[in-house]
């Protein structure tokens, strides 16, 4: 079979209709990102969990909370999620504390509103782009079958002008037509994958997030 | 009033956030992305390159000729051991060789070996004969019967020495020609691969034209369509010219669209096989 000469990935792709190139050009976009996002995130939610830990264990070590909060309001080092919740909160507690013999319920109210609105804006920013993965894992595999559908129309349509049809006819516009829906897997599979681990590494923090919350109002609530 | 009311000293959270590795996260999705096409083009060179080897059997015919040009190196060796021996001691009959280099002129190698061998032969016949005469003579003494049994042995070892060297010759022309033939059959066994070879590309080509002729109706299907063409490496169509039509000028020219349509052509990839590849003689026919 002389079919086997032009068998190279390359040159099926160049062989292919408009349509499937165009098909196969844009999940090669998709997976490129994806990649892209899978491997910040990989970062972000890394570090994450580093700077949490390390919060967790400067705050729980009994330091002084106003130092703490100085340095984390000077960013005299790097500043991660919990801090940041846990300035906001006292940044509000101590505003809210000068009035003298006020009650303190509507101080803590007040911190838990700061705290709970620094919590939002960071999980907003740990769950950024994963969104992406997520539409990318559902939806790239249906572009890429799409693009198969397509060429094994025009393989087939091809054939119609032939008096004898034989396999070996069919076979190059198939296998070029098959690339696009193993290109579409290629992006879903690792898209899927991250998603559903960064959306449970995410679920976890917010956990963390909010256990350390509920235990800092208590804190407040017996210093007041 | 609701002017005195403000956000003080700023959104304490709208500070730059530097996000770890964002260019590093890009090159390693790129690199993903090359092993990825690497591995797929590698495992797919591998199919293409388990092909190959059909067009390497081929060869096996090949490998024939040498060895039927080796074979000769045998001939001489049966000749050199029985002349050596004999021939030295015998320095004696005087008149009688002169007439048998004369005879047979040295036409090859082989066969002056045969003449030295037969020479020696009847050198040594002739002692023989002579002592027997020598002993008759003794016995009757007599110039004449001398004589007579002196032509006699001699008109023997005559015929003896050219009946062997009549067969020696015949041997060494013998295998003279069974050599010669031997070497035909290998050039024209190898001459016969090389047209397979060709054939069966052309058979290639051809089939692979084939496939793109839309037969117009009507064609008779003794037609027979002759095209000239001429390739490029790498089997692009250069030129069709039409040798010979078959007399329906809408299944030439179906033919015509079909070679160029069929492009590259199906060519054997060695490069040395290509001077055969570059005008090709096809022809068409119906149906076939």
């Amino acid at each position: 079979m002389n079919v086997t000469q032009d068998m190279s990935v390359w040159g099926l792709v160049m062989q292919a209709s408009l349509f499937v190139q165009l098909v196969m050009l844009g999940l090669l976009l998709a997976s490129l990102l994806s990649w892209w996002y899978i491997f910040r995130k990989a970062f972000v939610l890394r570090q994450a969990k580093a700077d949490t830990e390390a919060f967790e264990k400067d705050f729980w070590s009994g330091g002084d909370l106003n130092s703490l909060y100085q340095a984390a309001a000077a960013s005299k080092h790097r500043v991660g999620s919990l801090e940041r919740i846990f300035e906001a909160g006292f940044r509000e507690f101590s505003k809210v504390k000068r009035p003298p013999g006020s009650d303190l319920s509507a101080a803590i109210d007040g911190t838990r509103r700061a705290m709970s609105a620094t919590y939002q804006r960071e999980m907003d920013m740990l769950e950024q782009n994963l969104a992406f993965l997520a539409s990318v894992g559902s939806v790239a595999p249906y572009i890429g079958l799409l693009g198969t559908v397509w060429g094994i129309m025009h393989a087939f349509m091809g054939l119609s002008t032939v008096a004898q049809a034989t396999l070996a006819l069919v076979a190059p516009g198939i296998a070029e037509a098959l690339i696009a829906t193993a290109m579409g897997l290629f992006a879903a599979i690792p898209a899927v994958l991250a998603y559903n681990r960064y959306s449970h590494d995410i679920d976890r923090l917010a956990v963390r997030f909010e256990s350390f919350m509920e235990e800092f109002t208590n804190i407040m609530q017996r210093q007041g | 009033m609701a002017a005195l009311i403000r956000a003080a000293g700023g959104h304490p959270f709208q500070r730059v956030r530097e996000e770890p590795g964002a260019l590093l996260a890009g090159a390693l999705a790129l690199l993903v992305h090359v092993v990825a096409v690497v591995a797929l083009t590698f495992g797919f060179s591998i199919q293409t390159q388990r092909n190959e080897p059909v067009s390497a059997e081929l060869w096996a015919a090949l490998p024939p000729p040498p060895a039927a040009i080796a074979k000769p190196a045998p001939k001489p060796a049966p000749d050199p051991i029985p002349p050596d021996p004999a021939p030295r001691p015998v320095p004696r009959p005087p008149p009688e060789p002169k007439e048998v280099p004369v005879k047979a002129p040295p036409k090859a190698d082989i066969e002056l070996k045969a003449r030295e061998a037969a020479r020696a032969k009847q050198a040594e016949e002739e002692r023989r004969k002579l002592e027997e005469a020598r002993k008759r003579e003794a016995e009757k003494s007599k110039a004449q019967a001398q004589a007579q049994a002196d032509a006699k042995a001699q008109a023997q070892a005559d015929a003896k020495a050219q009946k062997d060297a009549l067969v020696k010759q015949a041997e060494a022309d013998r295998m003279r020609r069974e050599q010669e033939e031997l070497g035909r059959k290998a050039a024209e066994a190898a001459a016969s691969a090389q047209a397979k070879l060709l054939a069966s590309h052309i058979d290639k080509i051809r089939g692979k034209v084939r496939r793109f002729i839309v037969e117009p109706p009507g064609v008779s299907p003794n037609a027979t369509a002759e095209f000239d063409v001429v390739l490029i490496p790498g089997g692009d169509v250069l030129s069709v010219k039409l040798r010979k039509s078959s007399g329906n000028a809408l299944y030439d020219e179906a033919v015509e669209r079909a070679i160029r349509r069929a492009e590259p052509l199906p060519i054997p990839p060695e490069p040395q096989l290509f001077p055969q590849f570059r005008t090709l003689l096809l022809q068409f026919r119906p149906q076939e």
